[in-house]
């Protein structure tokens, strides 16, 4: 039977009108924020910070345009399955014991910076949620794809017409989403801290750049370690050690670093810790963000390969 | 609408599933017969495109499911063994999850909703979480998204494991509805599931197609591994072989009555697919030996199994002697 174009159900077919076409989607995507900022930007003119307000403003608009457009280069499937994926974070207790002791810890940390006579600039509380972040990322994906393995929901989603890319990157999507929610009440922080000082917020939003990529990495690591196993423990335990391995050891290891041999000591500044406090110092190096960037997308690339190697079996 | 040509799945030293081929016409229903292990799942996984064959090809509805995997998820809808579905949504939410998933649009996908809820009686439990339901309910979720973007095949997997007889004999109802409108493949491990609602039945042991057929030939069949019993009073030995003297008997065994011990119970074992129990009860007769009780006894599955895998093998050795 030759058969290329129509399938036989004309109600199987995928609707290609579906709703607004993507001038419309883009302009519900991206009006709302787009008057939200423009709302700030009149404030701003007002208000005596006028530089403070228009800076916080303008990052939040590119925070949002860059989460929409990669929602959408994401195609649809991918951005279903992340909206699924960041709503079922609501309906598990894990998450909610991770953002309670998450925002605890924080909350410990961030009194260190509010001392009199400390720079403004949130170092201690920013970089100290790295340390966090190798233990609590891991528990946020170890349900990613061990859970699917281990209920047998893999078979009727990969049975759905969706690609491993669009599974992979919705996974991804929908934990960097849960982990933006985790992360947004620590901004609270600066608002407070901008009520007793000047704030540094150069510094504080290359922090804040910095941990959204270190936690975009840590994510596709704990996604790989999730895939591999159909043990939600496994998978915690296994991308605790790997962060461990690439956050932790390295900071260890430089602070005797004078001791090592040139290779190790180069080696040594790949640690994800080392290569996180240039943001947390205000220091914007595009190596260091393509470093983040691209080690995020191979573990991404991993987990794809892993789900795909079902076939091969 | 289902076309599978020598399809063979190997896992490691184990060939799951051995060179198997059927056509199954649009609007039919057809029942996938083996024991736990037989390949049943494999073989459906594979249609799925779930799994890659090792080796054979298979369409659905036109549509390779190797090269033209996405065609045939859209083509088929499938309810995987054990109903496997996220527990923590709700089952309206996770019906408009897997209906965005395939891309409906938004009218159409409340419109396909309504009416699978409908279908698979499903209204009173819309707004209930999924993990809260009953096996029979979760059941009915899962064959709610196999329907719900109204594809032409169905590819249900042991679709009424775990349901009690009331709810077996709906979701048979329901089936049995379907066919005509959708291509059905169901697989079971239970005799008359496919015997109530296929009009086609492949029987399938240790990977390979045993025998196929319409019910009525896996009836016929079945009741040549069937034996007549036979419970009368008189002289156990006399008994045995004046049944046993009969011209359609093969075998004849004396068991003991259950409760009395004046009576003897003779299992006859028929030839070829001979009933043995109008001549038997005329020969008890006229024996004087009074006749308590004569009935068919089928056979299990198992021993149903058993005599078509040999039958299957002497067919094989004839062959290769041949």
């Amino acid at each position: 039977m030759t058969t290329t174009t129509t399938p036989t159900s004309d109600t199987a077919r995928p609707s290609s009108g579906d709703g607004p076409g993507l001038a419309g989607k883009l302009l519900r995507l991206l009006g709302i924020p787009l008057l939200v900022t423009m709302l700030l930007l009149v404030l701003a003119g007002e208000a005596p910070n006028a530089r403070f307000v228009g800076f916080l403003a303008t990052v939040f608009f590119f925070t949002l345009v860059v989460v929409g457009v990669l929602m959408l280069a994401a195609g649809q499937r991918a951005g279903v399955l992340a909206r699924r994926e960041l709503g079922s974070y609501f309906y598990s207790p894990i998450a909610y014991v991770a953002l309670a002791l998450f925002l605890m810890a924080s909350g410990f940390l961030f009194q260190d910076d509010f001392e009199p006579g400390r720079p403004a600039a949130l170092r201690t509380l920013l970089d100290w949620m790295v340390w966090l972040l190798v233990f609590i990322v891991p528990v946020l994906c170890m349900g990613l794809l061990a859970q699917e393995w281990s209920t047998g929901t893999i078979e009727t989603l990969m049975t759905a017409p969706v690609r491993e890319t669009d599974v992979v990157l919705g996974k991804f999507l929908g934990a960097l989403g849960f982990f933006a929610v985790l992360i947004a009440p620590t901004v609270l922080y600066v608002l407070l801290l901008r009520l007793y000082a000047r704030p540094d917020v150069g510094q504080i939003v290359s922090g804040y750049i910095g941990i959204l990529l270190v936690g975009a990495l840590f994510i596709a690591v704990g996604l790989f370690c999730s895939s591999l196993t159909r043990s939600q423990v496994v998978a915690a335990v296994s991308s605790i050690a790997v962060l461990f391995i690439i956050t932790i050891a390295p900071w260890w290891a430089s602070r005797s670093a004078s001791t090592l041999g040139a290779f190790w000591r180069r080696l040594i500044d790949q640690g994800v810790y080392n290569r996180y406090t240039d943001f947390s110092r205000g220091v914007l190096d595009t190596g260091n963000v393509v470093f983040f960037v691209a080690f995020t997308a191979v573990f991404l690339f991993f987990t794809t390969k892993v789900l795909e190697s079902r076939r091969w079996k | 609408m289902i076309s599978v040509n020598q399809l063979t799945k190997v896992f490691g030293l184990t060939k799951a599933v051995d060179r198997v081929s059927f056509e199954v016409d649009k609007g039919q229903i057809i029942g996938f017969l083996g024991p736990n292990g037989a390949g049943k799942s494999t073989t459906l996984r594979m249609l799925t495109s779930y799994l890659p064959p090792t080796s054979g090809t298979a369409t659905i509805a036109g549509y390779d499911i190797f090269h033209q995997a996405d065609e045939v998820r859209q083509s088929l809808g499938y309810l995987p063994e054990n109903v496997p579905l996220y527990m923590e949504m709700k089952v309206e939410e996770y019906l408009d999850f897997r209906g965005q998933l395939r891309r409906m649009e938004r009218a159409h996908r409340r419109q396909r909703i309504d009416y699978v809820m409908e279908r698979c009686w499903l209204n009173s439990v819309r707004r209930r979480t999924i993990g809260h339901l009953s096996k029979g309910f979760r059941q009915r979720v899962g064959l709610a998204d196999a329907l719900l973007h109204n594809p032409p095949v169905l590819i249900l997997d042991e679709p009424t494991v775990g349901l009690d007889p009331n709810q077996i004999r709906e979701t048979r109802k329901l089936i049995r509805e379907l066919g005509g409108q959708h291509t059905v493949m169901l697989s079971t491990h239970i005799l008359p599931e496919v015997e109530a609602t296929c009009d086609r039945v492949i029987v399938i042991a240790n990977g390979r197609i045993v025998a196929q057929g319409s019910p009525q030939d896996l009836l016929r069949s079945r009741r040549m591994a069937a034996r007549v019993l036979v419970e009368c009073r008189g002289p156990a030995r006399e008994v045995e072989s004046v049944l046993g003297r009969l011209s359609g008997v093969a075998q004849v065994e004396l068991l003991p009555s259950s409760d009395d011990k004046n009576y003897v119970v003779a299992a006859l074992k028929a030839r070829d697919g001979y009933d043995l129990r109008e001549e038997a009860a005329r020969t008890v007769i006229q024996h004087g030996w009074p006749l308590r009780q004569i009935m068919l006894e089928h056979a299990t599955l198992e021993e149903f199994f058993v005599q078509v895998t040999a039958q299957q093998a002497t067919a094989e050795e004839a062959g290769q002697a041949a």
